[in-house]
C-alpha cells in the first residue's frame, strides 16, 4: 500500500494553509530522539548540562526537527511525493513538557522537468514561544 | 584582552581555511532498514515508502527508501567502539587528515567557545537512496566564521559549513547541506 493524497498541482495554490500538527514532547520523546537519532551530545539528554550551558531545559535536536519537518510533508503530499529541501533556523528550544504546532503555508509552485514542486514555510511554535523553528522547506508532489 | 584582539587572533587563525575542502569521511555502516525504521519511530512518521518493501517496489521509486530527512542521522558516528577498532579508526582519520571545519572548531574551543548548538541546517536531497546503496560519503567546505558576537546562552561565534554527499554504490551527489554551527562560552551568559 501506499498513502494517496489529494494534494496535486491542479489544487495547490500560493496561500494555502496546511492542517497543523500537534506534538507533545515528552521526556520519553528525548530519549526516541537520542536513540533514533543517535546524537548523544549531553545537552539533548542531561537536564543539569543543558541548564550549565544557558539553555532552559535538555532540548530536541536537530535531527529530530528534520525529521518531523519531513514527515509534516509527506502526511500531507503523500507516500509518492519526495521531499526535496528542508532548511530551518531553529531559534528557540523546545523541551520534555512542551506542546509544538507546526504548521505550513504554500509560497510557492512551479514545474521541474515535467514534476511539481511546492514550496512552503513551515514553522513549530510551543506553549511559551512562536516560532521556536522557522522553516523553508520543498516538496516535489508524486 | 579587548574584544577586538580576541576576533583578530580567532580570524588569523581560521581565515587559512576559509574555502577549503575536507577530504571524504565514510559513514561507520551503511544504510540499512533498522536505522530507518529508529529514526521514523523518533518522529512517528509512518510514510510506507519508508517501512514496507512491497509499498516501495509499487511506489514511484521502484523500492524502499530511506527519509531522505534522515541523512544527517544516518552518518553518525559510532558511540563506542572496541580498542582495537578504535586504534583502526584512529589509524584511518590520521591518514585522512582534518577537515577544515574541525580545525576551526577546534580554535574556537581554545579561546573558551566549547559549547556547541546549530542554529541553522539546511539540506537539498538530489535524488532517492535507501537501503543497497552503501555508504554515505561526506565532504564539508567551512565558507564564514562571524565575529565573537553576544548570544541569550553567552559569547560565542557561528561558523558556517557547506556538505556533499555522495552515495558509495553510485557514487553520485545524493545532497547538500549547508549547517550554521554556534560555538559559546556559556559560562558567560547574560
Amino acid at each position: 500500500m501506499t498513502t494517496t493524497s489529494a494534494v496535486s498541482k491542479e489544487n495547490v495554490e500560493v496561500g494555502l494553509e496546511l492542517p497543523p500538527l500537534h506534538f507533545d514532547v515528552s521526556l520519553t520523546t528525548l530519549a526516541k530522539d537520542v536513540a533514533g537519532t543517535r546524537d548523544i551530545y549531553e545537552i539533548h539528554h542531561n537536564s543539569e548540562f543543558a541548564k550549565a550551558n544557558g539553555a532552559r531545559d535538555m532540548f530536541l535536536n536537530t535531527m529530530w526537527y528534520q525529521g518531523l519537518l519531513g514527515r509534516y510533508l509527506t502526511d500531507w503530499a503523500g507516500s509518492n511525493s519526495f521531499v526535496r529541501k528542508i532548511g530551518f533556523d531553529m531559534r528557540g528550544t523546545n523541551c520534555p513538557g512542551d506542546h509544538l504546532v507546526v504548521r505550513g503555508k504554500v509560497t510557492g509552485v512551479r514545474s521541474e522537468d515535467a514534476r511539481t514542486l511546492v514550496d512552503l514555510d513551515v514553522s513549530i511554535d510551543n506553549q511559551l514561544q512562536k516560532d521556536t523553528v522557522v522553516a523553508r522547506v520543498t516538496v516535489e508532489l508524486g | 584582552m579587548s574584544q577586538a584582539t580576541l576576533d583578530e587572533q580567532i580570524q588569523a587563525r581560521i581565515a587559512p581555511l576559509l574555502g577549503q575542502t575536507g577530504p571524504t569521511r565514510w559513514s561507520a555502516r551503511p544504510i540499512e532498514l533498522a536505522p530507518i525504521w529508529n529514526f521514523c519511530e523518533a518522529v512517528e512518521d509512518a510514510n510506507p515508502v519508508y517501512w514496507d518493501e512491497e509499498a516501495g517496489a509499487n511506489s514511484r521509486f521502484g523500492r524502499l527508501i530511506a527519509p531522505p530527512q534522515a541523512l544527517m542521522t544516518l552518518t553518525m558516528g559510532p558511540w563506542w567502539l572496541p580498542p582495537f577498532l578504535r586504534d583502526r579508526a584512529a589509524e584511518q582519520e590520521a591518514a585522512l587528515g582534518p577537515s577544515p571545519s574541525s580545525l576551526a572548531y577546534g580554535v574556537a574551543r581554545e579561546f573558551g567557545f566549547t559549547t556547541a548548538t546549530n542554529v541553522t541546517r539546511d539540506e537539498e536531497y538530489l535524488q532517492p537512496f535507501g537501503p543497497g546503496d552503501g555508504r554515505i560519503g561526506q565532504s564539508d567546505r567551512l565558507v564564514h566564521v562571524s565575529p565573537v558576537k553576544k548570544t541569550r546562552v553567552g559569547p560565542g561565534l557561528f561558523l558556517t559549513t557547506e556538505v556533499d554527499f555522495v552515495s558509495e554504490a553510485k557514487g553520485e551527489l545524493i545532497a547538500r547541506a549547508k549547517n550554521v554551527l554556534l560555538l559559546y562560552n556559556g559560562t558567560q551568559q547574560g
